[in-house]
């Protein structure tokens, strides 16, 4: 579905991606793991049209999508729910998810989606009306998570859910990915720093190193991989 | 004799237009973190337009076309609301362009040139630096006041204003018809405005582009665009309160909207430079105040008790009344 080719990018002088490649396959989870700097977070601006690259090439079923503005991007239905959540925080839980279903027309499918979402999160049922700000950690995270379901997407992009959370609150937010994966049918492209809790719901995962993908294996594999483990991932 | 709640409701009126300014400022606040300080130029010069459209048009100009014969078709008084689409022909053959007629030109022209000026001018020189904008929005200032001085010279022309009559007797008060009718319209806009920003899926993704922008585009909000349209709007609010300031001063002058402008500024700081309803109730206040002073303390001191009390406040309260604390964007 997603296929990143030698993406190269960079913030001004410094090179943060040197050689990229990975593929997200229809209706998988795909985790990309990597130490801090490493250059995940950029990979996913590169693919949602944050980030120009300066090389390389991203198709999205086929076509090429690199260089396109952001906004054009979400109309492809990529939704990115970026680092650090990003909510609108002086505006209110309904008002955020309002603007996740920006770029759609039907009202019907809408209102369902939201219902949809305060099924996932009833918090954020509960405190539609709250200004996003006055959210905890969590429920903010929730909140960015739902804001993106808003836009009804294909392929989703996480960047760190688990950021800054209760250990409890991580695994109710991970198995709603889960359910977000398989009943939804949203393919999911997840970084994260929780690299044994990511291996467990992904099916394949990459490595990066200083802008470059070092290892890539079927997640099964990287989880028993005792040299990546230590070398890369810390556990 | 004038009463206190006369003055009062005058008060709110020239107020009403103080916040319709502070509200144009305050949006592209929002939108850019700049301060716009050519707004109350851009709102002298579109009225400038108004005033040229609303003079008796003359098609004797165009070889072979005596138009002037047909022009008296135009002879004729359609209202809507009571509000003459047609102030009439003169007697000359030529004709007047009705005042709604002018006003919706008018705010479409200012509109149009509120977005080309954030195109052309602001966007490209933002840079790194917010001061650059600032500049860059008193050179404009200084550029449209010397072209309008040049063009149009500095003697005040007549305005036309749809309401001249007496004033309406209230009971409790009396206001002239004209200020009546700035009062009305000041509201209804504040209110329009309010709808757009609260209601509308448009104007929250204004909101939102002025909030986070790079969210914003995650979310499928060309934010460009976004920021264009503010500045539109800052304009078109702008230039409506300009025409409705030129008839209740002398008239029109390349100085119109200058103690204006100081005043919109008071009212904006004074409510918060980040709050539309700040800017409203500021307006107000100044608006009031002004009135107030004029008339009991006496006019050389209206500039010194709202400039005085407004430095007060902000010793005091730096954020304004309803502004946020300053929290910068990263
Ligand atoms: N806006 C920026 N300007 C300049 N350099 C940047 C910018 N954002 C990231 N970088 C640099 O790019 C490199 C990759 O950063 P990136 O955010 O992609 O890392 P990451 O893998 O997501 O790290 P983390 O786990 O800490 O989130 C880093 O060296 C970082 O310093
Ligand atoms: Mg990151």
């Amino acid at each position: 579905m997603l296929e990143v080719k030698n993406i190269r990018a960079a913030y001004g002088p410094v090179t943060a991606l040197h050689d990229i490649s990975l593929s997200v396959p229809e209706g998988q989870i795909v985790t990309v793991l990597g130490a801090n700097g490493a250059g995940k977070s950029t990979t996913l601006r590169v693919i949602s049209g944050l980030l120009r690259p300066s090389a390389g090439t991203v198709l999205f079923e086929g076509r090429p999508i690199h260089g396109k503005p952001a906004d054009w991007i979400v109309r492809q239905r990529i939704c990115h729910v970026p680092e650090g959540r990003q909510i609108f925080a002086t505006l209110t839980v309904e008002a955020n998810l309002s603007l996740g279903a920006y770029t759609r027309r039907d009202k019907p499918g809408i209102k369902a989606d939201l219902q949809r979402v305060f099924d996932y999160f009833p918090r954020l049922a509960e405190r539609r009306n709250q200004v996003a700000g006055t959210l905890s950690g969590g429920e903010q995270q929730m909140l960015a998570i739902g804001r993106a379901l808003m836009a009804r997407p294909r392929l989703l992009l996480l960047d760190e859910p688990s950021l800054g959370l209760a250990p409890l609150v991580v695994r109710d937010i991970f198995k709603i990915i889960r359910t977000i994966n398989e009943e939804d049918r949203v393919t999911i492209l997840l970084i994260e720093q929780d690299a044994k809790l990511a291996l467990s719901v992904a099916s394949y995962g990459y490595v990066l190193e200083t802008g470059r993908v070092v290892v890539n294996e079927p997640a099964a594999d990287l989880a028993r991989n005792e040299t990546v483990r230590k070398s890369y991932l810390g556990y | 004799m004038e009463t206190f709640f006369d003055q009062l409701a005058i008060g709110a009126s020239t107020g009403a237009l103080y916040a319709l300014l502070a509200l144009a400022l305050v949006f592209i606040f929002r939108a850019t973190d700049i301060v716009n300080f050519a707004q109350g130029e851009m709102a002298m010069f579109n009225t400038y337009i108004g005033w040229s459209i609303s003079r008796p048009l003359s098609f004797s100009w165009i070889p072979f076309l005596s138009i002037e014969r047909h022009i008296n078709i135009l002879n004729w008084h359609p209202e809507v609301f009571g509000i003459p689409l047609f102030l009439g022909s003169e007697s000359d053959g030529s004709t007047r362009l009705g005042y709604l007629l002018i006003v919706i030109g008018t705010v479409a022209i200012a509109f149009v040139m509120g977005g080309l000026i954030e195109r052309l001018i602001i966007r490209p020189s933002e840079g790194k630096n917010l001061l650059n904008a600032v500049i860059v929005t008193l050179g404009i200032f200084a550029i449209v006041n010397s072209i309008a001085n040049w063009r149009y010279g500095p003697v005040p022309q007549n305005y036309p204003a749809p309401f001249k009559g007496n004033a309406v007797d209230f009971g409790l008060f009396k206001l002239g018809q004209h200020s009546l009718f700035a009062l009305i319209v000041g509201v209804a806009m504040m209110f329009a405005i309010y709808v757009f920003f609260q209601r509308t899926k448009l104007g929250l993704a204004v909101r939102a582009a002025a909030l986070n922008p790079q969210a914003s585009e995650l979310m499928g909000i060309n934010t460009g665009q976004m920021l264009t349209l503010g500045w539109s709007l800052a304009a078109a609010i702008g230039c409506l309160a300009g025409m409705l300031v030129a008839p209740s001063v002398a008239g029109i002058s390349p100085n119109l909207m200058l103690g204006v402008l100081l005043y919109a500024f008071a009212a904006a700081v004074l409510g918060g430079l980040d709050s539309a309803l700040g800017a409203v109730v500021g307006g107000l206040a100044v608006g009031i105040g002004q009135t107030m002073v004029v008339q009991y303390i006496g006019s050389e001191w209206s500039d010194i008790v709202a400039f005085g009390l407004i430095i007060g406040i902000l010793m005091v309260k730096p954020t304004g009344i309803f502004g946020s604390p300053v929290v910068k964007k990263v």
